[in-house]
Formats: C-alpha cells, structure tokens, sequence
C-alpha cells in the first residue's frame, strides 16, 4: 500500500500500487507453491492485542483456521501476515497498542482494529501508516458468527478492505461494509435496546426475568437484554453507550444509571 | 374458568381472542357498533374454524361446539352478565374512558374488565369507572392465535384478584401471561422502540442499507428477522404512532424520540407491506 492517498475514497478505483513484497514475504501465494498446501497454509502468523476476553476468543477462532497467533510481539524474523487490535474498553491503551502494531506490521499488510468505541478515521490519525487501516466490528461472544461488519475510512484504498475481506474469508465470515461510524450497526441497536432494559428495570415494570421471557416471546428474539448484557459484559456495553453520547452528543444514548452503578460496583442485578 | 366472555369491538385483535376463547369452551359475546364489521369477523372466525377442522387439529365435534359458542351483539346492554370483559376498540383516551365508565355502570360488579391497549394507560382508562380496581390491562400481541405472550398490565389502582383472574384466563386460553406495571408502552413496545428508531437512524444517516443493517442483526446477533423487515411487517405507521405515543408519556424524553425519516415514510405512505412499499418494496410480489 502506498504511503499516502490523498482522500481516496473507499468506493473510489484503487490506485495501482507496487506489488506485496513479493517473495520474502509469507504471502498466500509464495505459500501456495510449496508441496503440501494443508499444512502449509497454517504457516501465516498474526499478532493480536486488545481487550482480554475478546483476544481469547480471536485466538481461538484463528488457531482453528491454521494461523499462527502471537499476543505480544513475536521475536524479529517472524514475518506477519496480519495484524488485528481489538480493544473496545480503554482508550490509551487501545491507541498504544495500535502504535506497536503499526511499526511491527509491514506498510503493505491490512491493519484491522475494532471500531465500535473509536471510529476508524479517528485511530487512523494516531498511526503512521493510516491507509492500510480499516475498522471492523467486534464483541464478545459473537467471534463464531458468519458475518462481520467492515469499516474502511476515507483513506482505505480498496486494496485495503479486499484484504481484509480476504482475511475473514479464510476465518469462515462473510463482510458488509458499512460506513465509519462508532459502534458501526450491531453494537449501536443492540445497546439501544439493552439500555431501555435497564431503564424498564429502574422503574420496576418487571423482573429482569419476565424482561427477557417477554422479548423472547413476543418478538422472537434469540436472547432477552438482560442476557444480552451477560453475553456481551457490562464493561463492553457501558464504554459503549459512552462513545456513543460523547460521539454524537445525543441524550438518547445516556447511560442508564442501574448500568452505570452495576459497572462501577461490578455486579449484576440478580434477585 | 367462567362461562360467559364479552369482547368488546370485533377488530383484529377482538376477533383473534374471540376466535381462542370459543376454542377454549368459553361463550363469547362480541360487541360491536358496526353490523358489517361483526359479520365479517362471524365469518372469518367460521372459515378459521372449519380449517382447523379440515387439518385434523380439531374434531368436527369440536369445531361445531366452538362455533355455536360465538355470538354478535350491537347493544352493549346485551353484555351485563360477563364474568370477564375485554376491549379492543380504537386507541383513543376518551372513547376508551367513556366505554369503561359505562362498563362499569352497566356489569355485574364483581366482573373483570380488562383493556387490550398497547399504548394507553391502563390506570387513565380506568379513572371514570366506580370501581377501578377491578380494570385490568390485558395485552395481546399480534397474530393473537400464534403469538404465546399477554402482558397483564397493572394499573396504579388495580386490584389483585383482577391481575390474579386475568393471569389464570391467560394461561386458560394456553398463553404465558406476563405482568408488568402501568408504564408506557409496558414492557415489550416500551423496550423495543429505541431499537427500531435507531435502526431507522442508522437507514437515514446512510450508515448502511435497509438490507444490510437486517442482515447483520440476523447473522451477527441472531435475530430471526432484522428491525427494518419486522417495521415493514408491523407498518412504519404503527411504529411512528408507538414511538409518539411513548415520547409524549415521558414528556419529550429523546430515548423515544421517533426518527424524523420514519415520520416521512408514513407521511409518503410507505407504511411497508400493507402498501407495497416501506423500507423494502413488495410491488413484484402482487
């Protein structure tokens, strides 16, 4: 990937670039030629740092598919193929973390990083290779599911996101490609509806129980709120529902104060 | 369980807890000002009935009995021997209070009167009745015959032995009643309007399209159908009226503040399935 594509849009035709480094590089291709495919295809490493349960589960995925996963950085002459942050919690620490994966991962590689608490477009102006990043949707619980949602920023040659396809491709995920936007659309409408959830409980309409019999019933969904937050964790939701206020500035994402206490004290309603 | 059941108003949603109640044995008394109307729900319910029999789910036996069960009436009078009496009749404070005030006038005392509001305040419904406590709000989603959940809706004055009778003819008639208290839009539309109106937001800011934001609920959180495809279903019409509603119950607050593009579609008559057009277009499917 070129250093700088003035503001080529994502939609826009990519610019034709210089090849991958082609044949030091573990590329996909290089690998390819090599006798036994199987066991080689599993030879692509790729570094992974973030949140703690979210990397678990990334690991998980990726061993399963044939990568090697590092969750510090490995020693030199290990070449990456991949490098993914995925912290959603703290802010610091998620920008710190993508700084060593910008200067660990080669300029022409993808550079994936979770953007449901930080847009793309704001990480991509903490690093020095802004191009090659691109947003992507993640949450506990849900790295088995078959989709994922992209985000590219107004830098994002196209080159960029077909590889990060690529990468979910290989993984076992289809990728829609949504607007840069913080909490992308899963995580945006499924806080929306966790946070009534809490506002209902504060008010006592019902139990958190008949709460979630309730949803289930009527409207099919596959888990009531309240469990909802227990599959995703009051941490992801609550830094959530703040990156949304603080983003836009809205009130409808302010926090219900049942979930603001529950994160602070760390405890879940339970009756 | 009682004998004698008055629906009051043989709407969609009348007819569908008509259509359960005869099956479940119980003398249905429907009311209803327009003669059209009732005639029309005496067929459907006889035509759904038949079917049932004809699938071998019901003996003709059955069948039979359930129909000679159902009765129209045009004068409320006609209804001053129910044990339980349930309304479905327009969304609208005064002709819901008025009814229940002559209800309350014109029935036994000790029966039930329940209301199948979804956005309305049980305990405004029941302010003009002599008797609040025995008003009760019972509500049923759509479709009635499939959908298994009731709220039982408790309102400020409402009494125990209400709520209590309400959960067992719930259960009677093969639902799983949930109680929940007199807040707007109880416990499944209050929670649910955030989601949807955010997924309208999503579609007005061009996050990404009606198709894709339904795709990722349903592959990503599992969701059987997305919030767009079920607002289509629904009619955004609807959907605009319960997110109004609920805004001005909590004076203004923003959690329910509809989405300016949703108040546009049912203005431009895109009310989703019923007109052909809505977040998705249904024109090829006549």
């Amino acid at each position: 990937m070129a250093k700088k594509t003035p503001t080529a849009s994502k939609r826009s035709k990519p610019a034709k670039r210089a090849p991958r480094q082609a044949p030091k590089t573990a590329s996909k291709r290089g690998v390819l030629t090599k006798p036994s495919a199987v066991a080689s295809v599993s030879s692509e490493s790729v570094l992974l740092l973030g949140d703690e349960r979210l990397v678990q589960e990334y690991q998980t995925l990726l061993t399963s598919n044939g990568f090697t996963v590092h969750t510090s950085i490995p020693r030199t002459g290990s070449k990456l193929s991949y490098a993914i942050e995925c912290t959603n919690l703290d802010r610091t620490a998620k920008r710190e973390r993508l700084t060593i994966l910008d200067r660990v991962l080669s300029p022409d590689r993808v550079l994936l990083s979770s953007s449901v608490t930080v847009s793309a477009t704001e990480q991509a102006n903490w690093i020095t290779h802004r191009n090659r990043l691109v947003g992507f949707g993640i949450l506990p619980t849900l790295s088995q599911r078959p989709l994922v949602e992209l985000a590219p920023t107004i830098h994002s040659p196209t080159e960029a996101v077909e590889q990060a396809a690529e990468f979910f491709a290989r993984v076992g995920k289809q990728t829609e490609v949504v607007q840069d936007r913080v909490g992308l659309v899963f995580a945006r409408t499924l806080c929306r509806l966790i946070n009534e959830a809490a506002f209902a409980l504060t008010e006592e309409i019902a139990t958190p129980q008949d709460l979630d019999a309730a949803l289930k019933m009527a409207l099919q969904h596959p888990n009531g709120p309240i469990e909802w937050v227990e599959r995703i964790g009051l941490d992801q939701v609550s830094a959530l529902l703040k990156a949304l206020e603080s983003e836009s500035g809205d009130a409808r994402y302010r926090m219900a104060p049942l979930l603001h206490q529950m994160a602070l004290s760390g405890e879940w309603w339970k009756r | 369980m009682f004998k004698h059941l008055g629906v009051v108003g043989a709407g969609t949603m009348g007819s569908g807890i008509a259509h359960l109640a005869v099956l479940s044995n119980i003398d249905v008394l429907v009311y209803d000002v327009n003669e059209t109307v009732l005639r029309r729900m005496g067929e459907r319910i006889k035509q759904d009935v038949r079917r049932l029999a004809q699938h071998g789910k019901i003996t003709p036996e059955q069948a039979a009995n359930a129909l000679s069960l159902l009765h129209t009436r045009t004068s409320v009078a006609d209804l001053a021997h129910c044990e339980f009496i349930i309304e479905s009749v327009v969304e609208d404070i005064r002709i819901k209070r008025d009814l229940f005030k002559h209800l309350d006038l014109n029935t036994r005392p000790t029966a039930v009167l329940a209301t199948d509001t979804s956005s309305l305040s049980v305990t405004a419904i029941a302010s003009q009745a002599r008797f609040p406590e025995r008003v009760v709000g019972m509500h049923f989603f759509n479709p009635v015959a499939t959908s298994p959940l009731v709220e039982v809706v408790r309102g400020q004055r409402t009494g125990s032995k209400a709520v209590d009778t309400t959960m067992t003819f719930a259960r009677f008639l093969g639902k799983t009643p949930i109680e929940a208290n007199d807040t707007p839009g109880f416990i499944v539309n209050r929670i649910a309007t955030p989601y949807y109106q955010e997924a309208v937001h999503l579609v007005a800011e061009h996050v990404a399209e009606p198709a894709q934001i339904d795709r990722i609920m349903r592959e990503i959180g599992g969701f059987l159908q997305g919030p767009l495809e079920k607002m289509d279903e629904d009619g955004t019409d609807i959907h605009l009226e319960m997110a109004r509603s609920m805004m001005d119950q909590y004076f203004g607050e923003p959690r329910f503040r509809p989405a300016p593009l949703l108040r546009r579609m049912a203005e431009g008559g895109m009310l989703g399935k019923k007109s052909g057009q809505g977040f998705y277009s249904y024109e090829k499917m006549k």
